[in-house]
């Protein structure tokens, strides 16, 4: 999932309106995209992962969990999706609060098809980079985890720019020893220089 | 003397010697014989006191012997007679003797051809007669001989005395002067006197003085004459029993002495006359009875003399029936005692006169319905009494009056003296009746009176009234109903009630209205009729059924008034109202512009999305037809739904009105919800519906029936503006209430509202919302109302608030008719 290309991410469109949820869906999927419909933004949040990626075209007015409410929701369980807000009736607080909430785009309804089509790339596009970022994030994160604490802690040590010997008099240890965990953690984390490495305790963080 | 009766004696009248000689040689052996010329010779000797002969023969030369033998029959009408007589001659004198009076079968003919046998004849005729006359005498001698006997016979004379002590009849026997010679045990215990006392007396002396001069003539009387009188009775004072009755019965005798005398029978008849004089007293009472009876039915009935005027007659009746001075008819209210009428000299007798109740005897007299009566008040318990007090009343008779079995007063009686006689039965009776004769004449004044009123009400009303029999023929109407209908009271009386129709309703109209009232239910309605002139009104109109004892319908009364003007008032209204519900919802809509933009922005956004999505599949170069179908089809759709709503919005803002009709409840809820759901969408409220699948329907304006529902519905939504989100929600629900209405209820979860505000609720301008009108609660109620419902506020809780308002069902007999 992490290797895909944009125009093969899923368009979540999450509305209550039946017509205009197959409408979106029949228009993204004649451009290639694939799609996915929710009645409701709970059925969404059901669904949701945090390996999840596309675009979320959503309905600010909608039956119990309004479309508002669930980009809040979105921040708050660190989903990462560029979202479309579409509205019938847009009023400025509640544009300025979408917005807020990181909304990508604004659309209203009936939206032009282009538009819609435009913002729904944009996002995806935009969000690719992110994407990527946090992909590697995690692997770092990953490789560190696998970590000994003393292996950890000579790290931390590392990116604040000691020396083995230095590591070596700070934990009481013998250089050598610093000089085995080091070998350890660069086997650990893959074949990676020193400046990579501390750019990867920063990404985790 | 006895040997000649025994030889038989024959005279011969007028018999020819041959025949003479004949007979004397035949009979003079047995027979004396003795002949005459003619017959005064034999009249000469009956006359000189000869015995008559046994036999008598007339002969040929007596020239009438039919008046011959009649003459003969007078001395002795069983001496047998024989007429000789010419063979010719014989037919007819035996027919002559058949036809001749005073002669009997002893008078016979014989002809003188048969003469040999003649003298048989005369033998036996003679022996005959010889024979009779020895047995008469035989008797004669008997007799005597029985005459004498009780001379003969001492020992029966005492046997006949025994039977005299011992006999349960009294026999006196007295001599010619009057005095008692025997009287027997019986005797001397009726008169009660001993025999030594009786004996030798006359035995009128026992008598009342007053009785013994008709005693004695009795007595004389008796002895006098011959023939046997009847029974006397005779009053006795006896000792020890007072006065008792005698009946003497009078046998006149004569002793052997020669004297005359009597013999009585005696017996006690006591019991029997007094049985007697009671049966008489009763019978005088009963006449008296009929009297009175009589003379209060001719007052009771006499038609010249006014109410008062009986009761005056009927107390005097009373007052001399019952031999007391005073009469008093009163009338008691409360504790007062008024005279109504009397018969008094006395001041507090006079008419209009009052008294305190418990002053009068009446005051006991009405805690019962039976009369009250005493005599002499001063010798009883009721000369503590009041009234014996006061007035000094020793005689009262006295009964309660009611009229329709309710205490009217009392009629009573009343005298200073004591009464000399007890009241009677009848005298009860009397007064009872008395009293009710006036409780009914007062009932039936008292109705007369109330029917003169009605019927005065029913002249003057202005509600025009009809009443006409069973068969629907008119036979009275009020002048309210010429007034009405323009048609004359004479032009009306006689026929039947249809002219009045007008063409307003149907056969079946009328039918339904006859079926009502036919079966004796009371229809009540509004009925369109047409006057004299042809121009028509509306009348309120009661059709009653009147039955008689039978429980049969006898007539109907129609009651009515002319209520067009209220018709044509209401009709005003009920315009102004709809055009005020058109109003509201007009404000309505206004208010609920932004949901129905969002509702109807729904399928815009859809079709927008369609058909773009189309054009860029046309524009493609391997253009999918199917796929623009696909998305054409859509496009319909939507539009389609866009449509609807149109046409939802367009009906709700509609101002003319719609006719009823048959509506399902269930429709209305989905239109209501149609137009809310976007609002409620917005307001984060749940919406919910709760519909049996099978509703009866109500008739009425869909439209302002959907106006009601949103109303509410839109008041719920509002009321839930200041609570969670999540817990915003609206029941409606409908079902059958009661026996034939369908309820249809609204309920939120709101925080309801305050007791001030919900007082003041369906006033009209009252509104708690900031840009409300305050009619909408106030115009659906009239809503409500108009189609023959209710709206309520059903329960009001800081947990929510329930709105109902029901309507009445379509019964299925009614689906046809509406």
């Amino acid at each position: 999932m992490e290797k895909n290309k944009s125009n093969e991410r899923t368009v979540f469109i999450v509305d209550d309106n039946a017509a205009v949820r197959d409408a979106v869906r029949w228009l993204v999927q004649q451009v290639g995209l694939s799609a996915k419909t929710y009645s409701s933004a709970q059925e969404f949040l059901n669904n949701l992962n945090a390996e999840t990626r596309g675009c979320l075209v959503l309905d600010i007015r909608m039956p119990g969990m309004s479309g508002l409410e669930l980009q809040e929701k979105l921040i708050h369980v660190g989903t990462c999706l560029p979202v479309i807000i579409v509205t019938g009736h847009g009023d400025i607080p509640i544009t300025v609060r979408a917005m807020k909430a990181g909304a990508y785009e604004f659309l209203q309804k009936p939206f032009n098809d282009q538009v819609l089509l435009d913002a729904i790339q944009g996002g995806l596009d935009k969000f690719e980079l992110i994407w990527q970022q946090e992909d590697k994030r995690k692997l770092a994160n990953k490789s560190l985890a696998s970590l000994t604490p003393r292996e950890r802690e000579i790290l931390e040590l590392l990116r604040q720019g000691q020396s083995n010997k230095l590591i070596a008099r700070t934990l009481s240890l013998s250089v050598r020893t610093v000089e085995g965990h080091r070998a350890n953690i660069t086997e650990k984390v893959g074949d990676k220089s020193l400046g990579q490495l501390i750019e990867l305790v920063i990404k985790s963080n | 003397m006895q040997t000649r009766q025994q030889a038989g004696l024959l005279h011969l009248v007028g018999v020819n010697p041959e025949v003479q000689a004949l007979l004397g040689d035949e009979l003079s052996n047995t027979l004396t014989i003795e002949a005459f010329a003619d017959q005064e010779e034999l009249y000469s000797r009956f006359n000189e006191g000869y015995r008559p002969a046994d036999t008598v023969i007339l002969g040929l030369s007596v020239s009438d012997p039919i008046q011959i033998s009649q003459r003969l029959h007078t001395y002795d009408k069983r001496i047998p007679i024989m007429i000789l007589s010419t063979p010719a001659k014989c037919e007819r004198l035996k027919r002559t003797l058949m036809f001749s009076p005073f002669l009997g079968n002893e008078v016979s003919t014989w002809s003188i051809l048969e003469i040999d046998e003649l003298s048989a004849v005369i033998r036996n005729a003679v022996g005959r007669r010889v024979q009779r006359t020895s047995y008469i005498n035989a008797i004669a001698n008997a007799q005597i001989s029985l005459e004498k006997l009780p001379l003969l016979q001492p020992e029966a004379t005492h046997y006949f005395d025994q039977l005299l002590d011992h006999a349960p009849i009294g026999v006196i026997t007295i001599d010619l002067e009057g005095m008692i010679l025997t009287i027997n045990p019986q005797s001397l215990r009726i008169l009660g006197v001993s025999e030594r006392v009786a004996l030798d007396k006359p035995l009128e002396e026992h008598f009342m003085d007053y009785e013994q001069h008709r005693l004695k003539k009795f007595i004389q009387k008796g002895q006098s004459e011959v023939v046997r009188k009847g029974p006397s009775v005779f009053e006795i004072n006896v000792i020890n029993r007072g006065l008792c009755y005698v009946e003497i019965t009078l046998a006149p005798l004569a002793y052997r002495t020669g004297k005359r005398g009597a013999m009585f029978i005696l017996q006690d008849v006591t019991d029997r006359v007094d049985a007697e004089r009671k049966r008489q007293s009763a019978v005088d009472e009963l006449r008296q009875h009929a009297t009175v009876l009589s003379e209060f039915h001719k007052i009771s009935t006499n038609s010249e003399m006014n109410f008062n005027q009986k009761i005056q007659e009927v107390l005097k009746l009373g007052c001399e029936k019952f031999n007391m001075s005073i009469a008093v008819l009163s009338r008691i209210k409360g504790q007062t005692f008024s005279i109504q009428q009397s018969i008094s000299s006395l001041h507090q007798y006079e008419v209009g006169e009052t008294m305190e109740l418990s002053q009068t005897y009446c005051s006991s007299a009405i805690l019962s319905n039976e009369p009250l009566a005493f005599e002499h008040a001063g010798n009883s318990q009721w000369n503590t009494h009041p009234c014996y007090q006061a007035p000094h009343m020793e005689a009262y008779i006295g009964i309660s009056v009611l009229v329709d079995k309710v205490l009217y007063g009392t009629l009573c009686f009343l005298s200073p003296e004591p009464k000399q006689s007890v009241f009677s039965d009848f005298d009860l009776e009397t007064i009872k009746l008395m009293s009710q004769w006036i409780g009914s004449e007062l009932q039936r004044k008292q109705t007369e009176s109330y029917m003169l009123k009605l019927s005065g009400a029913i002249e003057q009303t202005a509600n025009a009234i009809m009443i006409s029999d069973k068969e629907r023929i008119i036979e009275y109407v009020n002048p309210a109903f010429e007034l009405l209908t323009g048609y004359s009271r004479d032009e009306v009386i006689g026929n039947k009630i249809y002219y009045l129709r007008s063409d307003a309703h149907d056969e079946k109209f009328y039918n339904h209205i006859w079926n009502l009232i036919s079966n004796g239910v009371v229809f009540r309605g509004v009925v369109v009729n047409k006057r004299k002139d042809g121009s028509t009104y509306h009348e309120q109109k009661t059709i009653t059924p009147l039955k008689n004892e039978q429980g049969q319908i006898t007539h109907f009364i129609s009651t009515g008034h002319d209520i067009t003007e209220v018709i044509q008032a209401q009709e005003r209204d009920r315009k102004h109202k709809a055009e005020l519900a058109h109003v509201a919802r007009l404000s309505t809509l206004g208010e609920m512009t932004s949901g129905l933009a969002h509702e109807l922005n729904q399928p815009l956004c859809a079709i927008t999305t369609y058909a773009q999505t189309c054009l860029r599949i046309i524009d493609k170069e391997s253009c999918d037809t199917e796929q623009v179908r696909y998305g054409l089809e859509q496009v319909v759709r939507q539009a389609e739904l866009g449509g609807a709503i149109f046409r939802r919005l367009r009906n709700f803002a509609r101002k003319e009105e719609l006719k009823k009709q048959q509506i399902n409840m269930a429709d209305v809820i989905n239109e209501v919800i149609g137009f809310v759901r976007a609002e409620a969408l917005q307001s984060q409220i749940k919406l919910s519906v709760e519909v049996p699948l099978k509703l009866p329907k109500v008739f009425g304006d869909p439209i302002q029936i959907e106006q009601v529902l949103m109303n509410l519905v839109r008041n719920s939504i509002d009321a839930m503006a200041y609570i969670d989100q999540e817990q915003r929600s609206i029941v409606i629900k409908a079902k059958r209430y009661k026996r034939n209405f369908i309820l249809v209820s609204i309920s939120d979860s709101g925080h309801g509202c305050s007791p001030e505000v919900a007082e003041r609720l369906f006033e009209p301008f009252f509104t708690t919302k900031t840009n409300g009108l305050g009619i909408g609660l106030g115009i659906s109620q009239s809503i409500i109302d108009e189609h023959g419902g209710r709206l309520w506020l059903d329960s009001n809780s800081s947990i929510g608030a329930t709105f109902c308002f029901i309507l009445p069902e379509i019964r299925k007999d009614e689906n046809g008719k509406k």
